[in-house]
């Protein structure tokens, strides 16, 4: 990397940092993701403990999150479970990036049928609400969190080839594309290199905002019991055992929901500083 | 050149602005002084990042947050500009203080047709509202355009640049100001709608008795127009006189390259005359006069100190050559 | 002055028609920007177009480059006819044909530095061996005029005139036969102008370039063009040497627009462009020609000839080419 590179790199980060949102965003979500992956191995607990002397216990110094049915500490399961929830949507929305992107950016390219084709049929997805769409995917294609991830693929792909698209369209007609052209630069290469790093920013705010939003339909789905199957705790799988005594312990549920809703948080508050800082109006503001 | 009693309508001293970006600051209007009589069409000349255009955005407060201005003197009609408000100077700027943009489309409110905005005008103006139709369509036909019932009723997006100068002109001249600052508003039309413009600019000015600051780089345009002409380089004025004599016998060896660029090629010259050289880095300006590194006249002196405004008014120069004479 | 007589490329009739046109008047329709356009540029020389905004110019040149699929018409080059080609077919022509945009800043990727933008040429079309690349780019930057430190810098720390001579210098790394400038000075302020039209004298001379030079200002048409096209709405109306357009111009238009080059005259008698939009029948400048009688109305003139190289499209141009040598109203003083 160049030294002028760099220092490119340099003041975004320095941007960034006065970004509030945005630090806060990161923040979280860092401290999400340092939680599911060390917090988880550092707990004393392993996820599928059970302790049957502690069943249903409240919330204590043992357990700050309380037990459930089978004695099993509840912190734990939960920072298990965001960890395959994370996975899970994460792969979902990755592929969904890279298949989305990809049609999106040849199609607005080439345009003719092929355009008309994808939009169409991205309308065609866009139609249903995605939660519902989401289930009918998971009936036929069978449960399992492989399949949630396909399902999160298959819902959100469209915003990712629409975006896409459209910025492709735009970045199309400017003029260093066109010296592209007559250099006689072929086309998967202008794709690459002149279209696709300036158009980078804003599909990577969606594609973190994309991760929360999966988060909601794969926890959404194994809620239901047809999403990721027990044993295997996600979120959604703990919130479905919690529901079952919500009555005398709360806090199973509820203790999942604030995970799940400290997650969301961080990510949008991160995708939305990220967008702060991708517009340069707002990045003078940060300047003073 | 202005009646006994004469105020200026705009009297600027020592105008510093200062643009403050990571890791540090820039000044790019360095000591800026100004007056323009009322009545009088001032040129403004300089290359870009002279600072030319940034002058008028702080005369006016229309620059980013991460500007600051500061000056010695800035007054309008006699009125303290750092004395007012936001709002106060809001009101004066929309009503008395007009500026026409090098982007005419730009200004216009894209949601709005022609005629909504010739409206707000005479609104502003204090006309009656029921009655704006014969004074826009009278202000459409001032500035060339025969069939206004039909204009008004245009989009901007519809409008071509050298149509949307017109219009600007139009409402120029429906508002009335006294003061009208003009920043490069020819530089993106071709030569035949530029002729026409500029036209429309002596016409406006003749007309409204208005004081005007002509921004611009092109030298042949200001002249045409302007009764004085101001050169600025690395945002400090170089040179200023009146234009003719300007024109007849420039000090400033910038101004001299200037003229000679621009004459070189309205002549028929084999080569193109050239200065040598670059813009100065404000962010880390060359010792003693910032125009030292390009000039063909170069004394030890010019480099050790900055020189001030020598020679006697009107026409006075920034350059140690003129020292003394 | 005198260029070679071999053409280099011929556009032959051609025509380039957009669905939905836009005249400053607001109205709209079904247009074309380029109407049936005969011309020649040949070797070695400069030629240049030149017109107001909305005469097709800039259409033409890009036509040319096939940045747009012309409608109608020929294009040859070499005897091949480019307009007929896919974007496969082109690839083998492009290197010759290149072209330096009118901003320059928008002509470069922002994410790229000039070293990228200046080897790229370099790598696609293996001109030399990757462990020269450096120092061809150096070789480059320095016959433009830029110092190698600007290699690494990115095109907005440029100015507009640096920036220009990067991307003069990328088109020639291709050593291309034809460099098209599209208004390539336009957005440049005065005093960079000359330095970048010195340039492009200085290389063309020196190389064996041609040069299709985009431009509505005249002055700088003069001191740069060998031969001179007048464009009109779409239509050629007047081609000739540079000398013969500004000595002895033949067409209504062309002496309107050099009306405009001496601020003492009042200029030809020229209705206001905004009154009279162009004529859809006949000839496009009837609505605003001192001279249109009613017979320009009917059918577009033909290019006719007016001596060596010479063309005007008017159906006039005998008649007040004789009634009246008027005196030179283009001289400006030196």
């Amino acid at each position: 990397m160049t030294p002028r590179r760099r220092a490119r790199y340099g003041r975004l980060l320095a941007a960034f940092l006065v970004n509030p949102t945005a630090l806060l965003g990161a923040g979280v979500t860092l401290f999400v993701l340092v939680a599911c992956t060390l917090g988880a191995a550092l707990m004393p607990y392993g996820p599928d403990h059970a302790d049957f002397m502690d069943l249903l216990s409240p919330p204590s110094w043992q357990h700050l999150f309380g037990t459930d049915s089978f004695g099993r500490d509840v912190l734990t399961r939960v920072l298990y479970g965001a960890r395959v929830s994370l996975v899970v949507s994460a792969a979902g929305i990755a592929i969904a990036a890279a298949v989305g992107t990809a049609l999106g950016m040849t199609s607005a390219y080439k345009g003719g049928a092929a355009d008309v084709v994808l939009m169409r049929f991205a309308d065609l997805l866009f139609a249903f609400p995605s939660f519902v769409l989401a289930l009918f995917l998971m009936v036929v294609l069978g449960f399992g969190a492989a399949n949630v991830s396909v399902a999160i693929a298959l819902t959100y792909f469209p915003i990712f080839a629409r975006l896409a698209r459209n910025m492709t369209l735009l970045v199309r007609e400017e003029p260093f594309v066109q010296a592209a052209r007559l250099m006689a630069e072929p086309p998967l290469l202008i794709l690459l290199r002149e279209i696709l790093p300036n158009i980078a920013a804003p599909l990577i705010v969606q594609a973190t905002i994309g991760i929360a939003f999966g988060i909601v339909i794969e926890a959404g789905l194994s809620f239901l019991g047809v999403g990721v199957q027990p044993p295997t705790a996600s979120l959604g799988v703990i919130m479905a055992d919690g529901r079952e005594y919500f009555q005398r312990a709360p806090w199973v549920l509820t203790m999942t929901g604030v995970a799940i809703s400290c997650a969301l948080l961080g990510l949008n508050l991160f995708g939305d500083g990220l967008r702060d800082l991708m517009d340069p109006r707002l990045r003078q503001r940060a300047q003073q | 050149m202005s009646g006994p009693a004469s105020q200026s309508v705009m009297e600027v001293r020592d105008l510093r602005t200062r643009f403050h970006l990571h890791g540090g600051s820039i000044e790019v209007v360095r000591g800026l002084d100004l007056t323009i009589a009322r009545g009088e069409m001032l040129g403004l000349i300089g290359e870009s990042g002279s600072g030319k255009t940034v002058t008028g955005l702080s005369m006016l407060r229309l620059l980013p947050i991460n500007a600051r201005v500061s000056s010695a003197v800035l007054r309008f009609d006699g009125i303290d500009l750092r004395d007012l408000d936001d709002r106060k100077f809001q009101e004066l700027r929309g009503r008395r203080i007009a500026m026409i943009f090098q982007n005419p489309v730009g200004a216009f409110n894209p949601a709005k047709r022609v005629e909504w905005h010739l409206r707000e005008i005479i609104r502003r103006r204090g006309g009656a509202d029921a009655a704006w139709r014969e004074p826009a369509s009278a202000a459409l036909q001032a500035v060339g355009i025969p069939r206004p019932e039909r204009v008004l009723r245009l989009y901007p997006h519809q409008l071509s640049g050298g149509m949307a100068q017109r219009i600007l002109i139009a409402m120029v001249l429906a508002l009335e100001p006294d003061l009208i600052i003009a920043d490069e508003p020819t530089t993106n039309l071709d030569n035949i709608v530029e002729r026409q413009i500029l036209g429309l600019f002596r016409r406006l000015q003749s007309r409204l008795k208005a004081a005007f600051l002509f921004i611009t780089h092109d030298m042949t345009v200001a002249a045409e127009l302007c009764d004085r002409i101001a050169v600025m380089y690395a945002g400090e004025i170089v040179e200023i006189g009146p234009t003719r004599e300007l024109f007849a016998a420039p000090r400033h060896p910038y101004t001299q390259g200037l003229i000679a660029t621009a004459t070189s090629l309205r002549g028929r010259a084999a080569r193109l005359r050239e200065i040598a050289g670059e813009l100065p880095n404000l962010a880390a300006p060359p010792s003693g006069c910032l125009f030292s590194p390009r000039c063909a006249h170069v004394m030890d002196r010019c480099r050790a100190s900055e020189p001030a405004m020598f020679g006697s008014a009107p026409h006075q120069t920034r350059c140690f050559l003129v020292e003394g004479r | 002055m005198s260029a070679a007589t071999q053409h280099l490329v011929r556009l032959e009739n051609l025509s380039v028609a957009f669905p939905g046109g836009r005249h400053g008047d607001g109205e709209t329709r079904h247009f074309r920007a380029v109407d049936d356009v005969t011309l020649d540029v040949r070797v070695g020389e400069v030629l240049g177009i030149v017109g107001e905004s909305g005469s097709g110019k800039t259409t033409l040149a890009k036509a040319l480059l096939r940045l747009y699929r012309p409608s109608d018409g020929r294009i040859l080059f070499n005897d091949v006819n480019l307009a007929g080609l896919s974007e496969r077919g082109l690839r083998p022509y492009r290197r010759h044909l290149q072209m330096v945009f009118q901003d320059p800043l928008s002509s470069f990727n922002p994410r790229q530095t000039v070293f990228e933008a200046l080897s790229l040429p370099l790598r696609l079309h293996r001109i030399c061996l990757p462990e020269d690349i450096p120092r061809e780019v150096e070789k480059m930057l320095a016959r433009v005029g830029l110092s190698p430190a600007f290699r690494d810098r990115f095109p907005h720390e440029l100015s507009g005139g640096q920036l220009q001579r990067v991307a003069i210098g990328r088109a020639l790394t291709l050593s291309p036969s034809l460099l098209v400038a599209d208004e390539a000075v336009s957005k440049l302020d005065v005093s960079v102008r000359a330095q970048i039209l010195n340039l492009l004298k200085d290389v063309q001379s020196t190389s064996a370039f041609s040069i299709l030079f985009i431009t509505h200002d005249l002055y700088v048409a003069r001191y740069l063009c060998h031969r001179i096209g007048v464009m009109y709405f779409g239509r050629l109306v007047e081609l000739g040497s540079t000398d013969e357009i500004f000595g002895a111009p033949r067409h209504p238009y062309t002496k309107a627009l050099l009306g405009t080059l001496d601020e003492h005259m009042a200029g030809a008698a020229d209705a206001d462009p905004v009154a009279a939009p162009p004529s859809a029948v006949g000839c496009r400048y009837a609505s605003r020609c001192p001279h249109a009688i009613p017979s320009c109305a009917e059918a577009q003139p033909p290019l006719d000839t007016a001596g060596d190289g010479h063309a005007v499209a008017c159906y006039r141009w005998r008649e007040l080419a004789s009634a009246s040598e008027s005196p030179n109203l283009h001289h400006t003083k030196a």
